[in-house]
């Protein structure tokens, strides 16, 4: 197997050394042996959401007959319900990464695009005026939010390409702009609109992970696993976005076309992830940093590890969710502040105690 | 039988995961006359089966389910607001009745799905209250039940404030702070005309309108009702939220009052005591 090349090694570097942990060269081995480790913690993950719950479930039973109820509450509640946590977790996960590295701020997160005030109106807008499900089971408002996804996206990218000369500052300001006037518009809904319907949708935009077609999750999965793939293919190019988009243009790349492919690949995934549970927040901005504290900022390793350890990091939150305060549950965005928080500072106090200043 | 091995369990759950899109399209809407198992996703619709004489077939309701008492150790389905999906399918209910709100009507659409039979009902007006009474009279089979229901309630209902000179103007408070109130177009207006006031809210493109001071001061309420967590009417004449409006008669008489939250919040059987709780208000107590 062979890993997207980095334009670095052709300058005489390797970047994986450069980037990476002193004296970790990341080489195709390390990168599948480090991708099974978080395999397996996302199959680990998985199980542990399937046999944890606030029912009682016998997988015997669910495999001995068809009709058990053990069967049902595992196939029809919570492998959909998994599978939804886990390709959200990966979508804002794998996205973080490329917002990070293509903004070259560490406080970037798949929000920061447009996309959350984008889906927001979205959702509003067609909260008053449709209800139930739609296509292959999505509920209007997350069809809603989809699609001002899509439309905050393309926005920012127009305003973005007009100011392009101001590097990756111009895509903040764009993303940062695009979001306040979006926002503001969805505080005159809310303020105009007469339906309560209004207040349930704002409600759904916090974040909740829940059951949804079998179909849908299918559509949604393989939608993100060709988003990974795709940035996956150029993750040795974004590499060369830690220096900035002058350096990456000095050596060599063509930062324009690079950058608005992973914007958009990244943006795609932000707004099915946000179609399918709402405003997940945390997962996008700590998983990949988190997992830069553990193996380095190279992208060829980051990306896919960190939409790996996110989708199991969300289903283990979601579970939390479902069995803390059951039968009541707990909207997903608490549980992945709460959990996330206290263990991303331990690993910064852990990181800053190694730290030994030149 | 000793516990499965971490392989064999892991093959199981992948079986599974590939079958569930089957499951799915294997279910089959169960189509009983007289369900046996209903599970309730709303405290108003507990206390309209209960009224009708199934208590004994509902085997799940939600967390704030509080009426009649013995319901609340029957096991849970989930927050009102929230219904949990694995809990519902755990009691295996032939019949789940929520209401006309989203988070209902996903969890409806998702159990539809799964070949489980669901009614929701429209829950904003009194005159869908007896909808709601015969909707599930029909749907458990128990019609005579439900008509006999309705014509207790419609008579209850109508037996205040027959005899009022003059209606007072009355402030409904849902909420304090932003001040919020029951406008035109909710249950509430009509229990308050029911009870011999009229609503001093009565023009607003919101049901539950947020209002500031000046509106308060220009709808010159003579009686202003709370619902609150206390069994029986209560006297706030000196209550320190209320003294800032001190020109509104209702303050400068002492005419502010907080009624049982229960009776008066949740359109269901109960509605006629709540009724008669905020007459009691009009009538000074």
């Amino acid at each position: 197997m062979g890993l997207p090349r980095s334009p670095g090694v052709w300058m005489g570097c390797d970047l994986g050394t450069e980037l990476g942990r002193q004296g970790a060269v990341l080489t195709p081995m390390a990168l599948v042996r480090r991708s099974s480790i978080a395999g397996l913690i996302l199959i680990v993950a998985m199980c542990v959401a399937l046999l944890v719950g606030p029912v009682r479930v016998s997988i015997w039973r669910a495999v001995a007959s068809a009709d058990s109820q053990d069967r049902l509450i595992l196939s029809g509640v919570r492998i959909p319900r998994a599978m939804v946590a886990a390709i959200t977790g990966a979508a804002l996960s794998g996205a973080g990464v490329v917002c990070q590295v293509l903004l070259a701020n560490p406080l970037a997160d798949p929000y920061l695009l447009g996309v959350s005030s984008g889906a927001g109106l979205g959702a509003v807008l067609v909260g008053l005026t449709a209800s139930g499900p739609t296509i292959l089971g999505l509920s209007a408002m997350g069809l809603g939010a989809f699609a001002g996804a899509l439309g905050a996206l393309v926005l920012v990218w127009s305003v973005a390409r007009q100011v392009y000369c101001l590097g990756q500052t111009g895509l903040i300001l764009a993303g940062v702009v695009v979001n306040a006037f979006l926002s503001a518009v969805i505080m005159i809904v809310v303020a105009l609109a007469r339906s309560d319907q209004v207040y349930a949708t704002l409600f759904w935009l916090i974040g909740n992970i829940s059951e949804e077609s079998m179909g849908l999750v299918w559509v949604a999965g393989l939608a993100v696993c060709v988003c990974l793939s795709g940035l996956f293919l150029i993750s040795g190019r974004l590499n060369l976005f830690c220096f900035g988009q002058q350096q990456a243009r000095l050596m060599g790349i063509h930062a324009q076309r690079i950058q608005w492919m992973a914007f958009g690949l990244a943006g795609l995934m932000t707004a099915v992830a946000v179609a399918l549970a709402g405003l997940v927040g945390f997962v996008g901005l700590v998983v990949p940093h988190a997992i830069r504290l553990c193996l380095g900022p190279d992208c060829r390793q980051l990306l896919p590890i960190s939409a790996i350890v996110g989708a199991a990091f969300l289903v283990l939150c979601d579970t939390l969710c479902r069995v803390v305060v059951s039968p009541a549950q707990l909207p997903v965005g608490v549980v992945t502040a709460l959990v996330g928080g206290p263990v991303f500072v331990l690993m910064l106090l852990r990181r800053a105690r190694g730290f030994r200043p030149i | 039988m000793g516990h499965p091995s971490l392989g064999n369990g892991l093959v199981i759950i992948l079986t599974c995961m590939l079958l569930s899109g089957c499951r799915e399209r294997q279910a089959v809407a169960s189509k009983t006359c007289s369900p046996e198992r209903i599970a309730s996703l709303a405290p108003n619709i507990t206390e309209i089966v209960t009224a009708l004489g199934l208590s004994g077939r509902l085997m799940g309701v939600t967390s704030q389910c509080n009426w009649p008492v013995e319901v609340s150790s029957r096991p849970k389905v989930g927050a009102f607001w929230y219904p949990n999906l694995e809990a519902i399918i755990a009691i295996r209910p032939d019949l789940v009745i929520g209401l006309e709100i989203p988070s209902h009507c996903l969890v409806a659409a998702r159990l539809q799905r799964l070949g489980y039979r669901c009614l929701l009902l429209r829950m904003d007006r009194l005159e869908d209250l007896f909808a709601a009474i015969r909707g599930i009279g029909e749907a458990a089979d128990c019609t005579v039940q439900a008509k006999g229901l309705c014509d207790e309630l419609e008579g209850r209902i109508m037996s205040h404030g027959e005899a009022r000179p003059r209606r007072p103007r009355v402030l409904f408070v849902v909420q304090r702070r932003p001040l919020r109130v029951a406008g035109p177009g909710t249950f509430i207006h009509q229990a308050i005309e029911l009870a011999g006031g009229a609503n001093a809210v009565s023009v607003s493109p919101y049901r539950y309108p947020p209002i500031s001071t000046e509106q308060v001061l220009v709808a010159s309420p003579e009686v202003i009702i709370e619902p609150a967590g206390v069994e029986d009417v209560t006297c706030l004449a000196n209550d320190p939220f209320w003294a800032m409006y001190w020109q509104v008669p209702a303050v400068a008489c002492g005419r502010i009052y907080q009624v049982n939250q229960d009776l008066v919040s949740r359109l269901g059987p109960r509605i006629a005591d709540g009724i008669a709780q905020i007459a009691r208000c009009l009538d000074g107590m």
